[in-house]
């Protein structure tokens, strides 16, 4: 036994760890302070950055159920495994994931979880096998404003390492969002009301089937409402099923004051109306003053692109200190809008606050 | 046909000490010729399932969870992306790689002739540098059909013919069981701390001095066993087995006593050999809260090595008087997040007549204090990923005998001792699924004990390497 154990006395580590290590980590120092100094060299090297937010001009509950509806889709946007896959299939709904910390602000949550991905893309040095995890906040700021928060995050299995997403899948994942808001907003003008929609409604799928299926049902509201009995019955009708009783001359007298009333509330509501009008626009500049930042470009070559992708088509050039209000925020690109109202996607190292 | 006589086994040993001396066996100045150990990785893989390199490796060549599991796989990934139709009928499983570089190898002590050749000369440090290319291998693998994987790396440094490092064909997951697999050729001995995959390549650091260490059968250096180590590829039939995530892996390999070396060439003497030599490794992953999946496993590798010819006409006809050997160990694989360190403890031993070079038909030619030479090593080798595109690395390794081979080289207190240490980075500007570029930087330095051919005193080597290791 006492041949299988090793002479440790006889280990001069000291001996050889003395002067060549010192001209070993001379020549490695030298070495790694030049290409350091080459630009893109710790260039993958990130943390990544604040989820991506942006402020929805909607209801709440309109964005609620949207996000709902895109959390429970079954594919993550904006990330794959093979080349040539334009997104994650094999997603399931949560309510809860460990993979966030948990939110401890007001608002509502929802996860969509891919387990077993292999080394997603765009998510900051990918590798191995794990989880995908979108998390989507969604945050009433108003009568008629929300905000939402989007992240994505993908955990190795093995070495418990994560890498937030470089923004694309949450910018992606906000564009199906978008789409469907979009979709829902024409719905409800096709319906004609332009009030919300009924929550067999909300479901917004974009199958042709279903948006000929709400329009029908919308043409039915409409027929339905024609049909029905008319509060106040047109003078001279001879109908004899539906002539009313011949009224008393006391109410007579009480319908020109019921007129009056009606024309008084109608007046009433119309003020409300516009003081609720005045309110949204009031509410609308203070987030804005609030949460848009009022940034400038500083550079000479700053381009406006169609997406947050440096090979997206261009919108337009922007001039070195041009201001621009930002709009919303993925990890590396912002949102934003130009003075002569023109939005697109900017890199943030391209700006500057405003001073 | 005769048994050799003294003169042939002379003859015999004087053929091991032309083929071991000046090299300083241990060391394996023998990989000075940079980057005689290839590490793998292929390309061709990502290329054919339209994959990141991400997917199967921490850091090329090192694999990572699931790239070992697709390896255990038989090189396929379990899915319908196996299927044909997935795949481009161009496609073709062949990945080039080699390295230019520029590299320094230094050596103290050594022995320099008088130009008179009436001395025998004196010793002083010899330094050499200079732009250089490593051996080429055109490696391709992947599947025959379903769970028929195959692997053929064609070998060859500048200047030399073709080997080949590897050449196997695998049956996956035999029953419908992936712990039933059987491979048949010459392959990579199944050590999940594998030198193929390791990131150092200089002269010193670019193999793992415990996988091939061979004790010193007199001084100077010399060395009897034909046994090149464990990192050496060998020829037999393997048959082994994982779980799901291979995490749980088994491997149990007979092979011919040959040392990788096709043509039945046991101890250098092609169409001898008649024994077989047995490796078993066992290994086991499990995961830590917070830190990863942690890897232990133990391996043995019990073999035997001829220790005199029969001979036809002068000509060696069969291996004869095999003796035994082993090298057995322990080692663990540690990730703590982006570092990861390995650990490896190893026992070698050999038997007596293989540690002094005597026929085992010779007993009397046995020195005095004879007896079996054992030692004990081990290394520490961290690696720590800053990203996919930059790792840095760092091995202290040692090797130390505990029982020389006779009195005499008992009278050298560090006679076969190695003391190693390596420091380098890789960079990768370029890791994409066609093609692979690693900026490498190593320094590495070892002392041997007692291995100077004058004074018998220490001596120091060291590499520097800077190049581009790059696959297509």
């Amino acid at each position: 036994m006492g041949m299988l154990v090793l002479k440790w006395s006889q280990v001069r580590i000291a001996r050889a760890w003395s002067l060549d290590v010192k001209t070993a980590c001379i020549w490695i120092s030298c070495l790694l302070v030049l290409f350091l100094s080459v630009e893109g060299f710790s260039r993958t090297r990130d943390t990544g950055a604040a989820s991506f937010s942006i402020d929805l001009d909607k209801p709440f509950n309109e964005v609620l159920s949207i996000v709902d509806e895109v959390a429970r889709s079954g594919s993550i946007k904006g990330t794959f495994e093979y080349r040539g896959d334009e997104q994650l299939g094999g997603a399931q709904f949560a309510e809860k994931s460990s993979l966030f910390p948990a939110w401890t602000e007001p608002g509502k949550v929802f996860y969509k979880i891919r387990t077993k991905a292999l080394s997603p893309s765009h998510f900051l040095n990918s590798n191995d096998v794990g989880t995908v995890a979108v998390r989507y906040v969604v945050q009433e700021r108003g009568r008629n404003s929300t905000r939402l928060f989007i992240d994505a995050v993908y955990i190795e299995n093995a070495r418990h390492h994560g890498h937030p997403s470089d923004g694309y899948v949450e910018t992606c994942e906000f564009g199906e969002i978008g789409k469907l808001l979009k979709d829902r907003e024409q719905l409800q003008k096709l319906a004609g009301s332009g009030q919300p929609l009924s929550p067999g409604q909300e479901s917004t799928s974009l199958s042709q089937e279903r948006q000929e299926e709400i329009k029908a049902e919308a043409e039915k509201t409409r027929t339905a409402e024609n049909a029905k009995p008319k509060i106040s019955k047109p003078k001279g009708s001879k109908s004899k099923e539906s002539t009313p009783p011949e009224p008393p001359k006391v109410a007579e007298v009480d319908s020109a004051k019921l007129g009056d009333l009606r024309r008084a509330i109608a007046e009433q509501e119309s003020a409300l109306a516009a003081d609720h009008a005045a309110l949204d626009r009031l509410e609308t500049q203070a987030r804005q003053m609030r949460s848009s930042e009022f940034v400038r470009v500083k550079s000479d070559r700053a381009e406006l692109k169609v997406l947050p992708y440096s090979h997206a088509r261009v919108v337009e050039a922007l001039k070195k200190g041009q201001e621009v209000t930002v709009l919303a925020k993925s990890t590396y690109w912002y949102q934003v809008r130009s003075e002569d109202g023109q939005e697109g996607w900017i890199s943030h190292a391209l700006l500057e606050v405003r001073p | 046909m005769q048994l050799c006589d003294a003169g042939s086994r002379k003859n015999y040993v004087s053929r091991s000490v032309l083929k071991s001396t000046l090299a300083l066996v241990v060391l394996g100045l023998s990989y000075l010729a940079i980057g005689s150990q290839p590490s793998y990785a292929i390309p061709a893989f990502a290329r054919k399932y339209g994959l990141p390199c991400s997917a199967c490796h921490i850091g090329w060549p090192i694999l990572n969870v699931f790239g070992q599991q697709f390896r255990d796989n038989g090189y396929q990934l379990g899915n319908d992306k196996d299927s044909p139709i997935y795949q481009n009928p161009s496609y073709w499983p062949i990945t080039f790689r080699v390295t230019p570089q520029w590299h320094l190898e230094s050596q103290t002590k050594v022995q320099i002739d008088d130009p008179s050749g009436l001395t025998p000369g004196t010793e002083q440090t010899v330094t050499t540098h200079g732009f250089d290319l490593s051996g080429l291998d055109i490696w391709t693998a992947g599947t025959l059909y379903k769970n028929i994987s195959f692997s053929v790396l064609p070998s060859m440094g500048e200047g030399d013919t073709f080997h080949f490092e590897n050449a196997w064909v695998r049956f996956d997951n035999l029953l419908s069981s992936p712990w039933l697999n059987v491979k048949v050729g010459k392959f990579e001995l199944d050590t999940l701390l594998s030198e193929k995959r390791f990131l150092t390549l200089s002269g010193v650091g670019g193999a793992w001095i415990n996988y091939h260490f061979l004790p010193p059968m007199q001084i100077p250096y010399v060395t009897d066993n034909s046994f090149g180590g464990i990192g050496d590829n060998q020829i037999g039939l393997e048959i082994s087995g994982h779980n799901k995530n291979s995490y749980a892996r088994y491997s149990v390999a007979l092979l011919s006593s040959v040392d990788g070396n096709p043509g039945l060439t046991s101890g250098g003497q092609g169409n001898t050999a008649r024994t077989y030599d047995t490796f078993i490794n066992l290994n086991e992953g499990f995961q830590v809260s917070g830190l990863g999946v942690q890897r232990v496993g133990v391996f043995g590798y019990f073999g035997q090595s001829p220790t005199y010819f029969l001979t036809s006409g002068g000509t060696p006809v069969e291996a004869k008087g095999n003796r035994s050997f082993s090298r057995v160990g322990a080692y663990g694989w540690w990730f703590l997040k982006d570092l990861d360190i390995e650990t490896l403890y190893m026992h070698g031993q050999d038997n007596v007549y293989l540690g002094n070079g005597i026929a085992a038909n010779n007993p009397g030619g046995l020195p005095t204090g004879a007896a079996g030479p054992t030692w004990n090593g081990g290394f520490v080798e961290a690696h720590y990923t800053y990203n996919p595109q930059l790792i840095f690395t760092g091995r202290y390794e040692l090797v130390h005998m505990s029982r020389q081979a006779n009195a005499t080289l008992a009278a050298f207190p560090n006679l076969g001792n190695v003391d190693s240490f390596t420091i380098g980075y890789r960079w990768y500007p370029i890791m994409l699924s066609r093609a692979g570029l690693a900026f490498h930087n190593e320094y590495s330095q070892a002392k041997t004990g007692n291995t100077s051919f004058l004074t018998q005193s220490d001596q120091t080597i060291r590499s520097v390497m800077i190049g581009f290791d790059f696959d297509y």
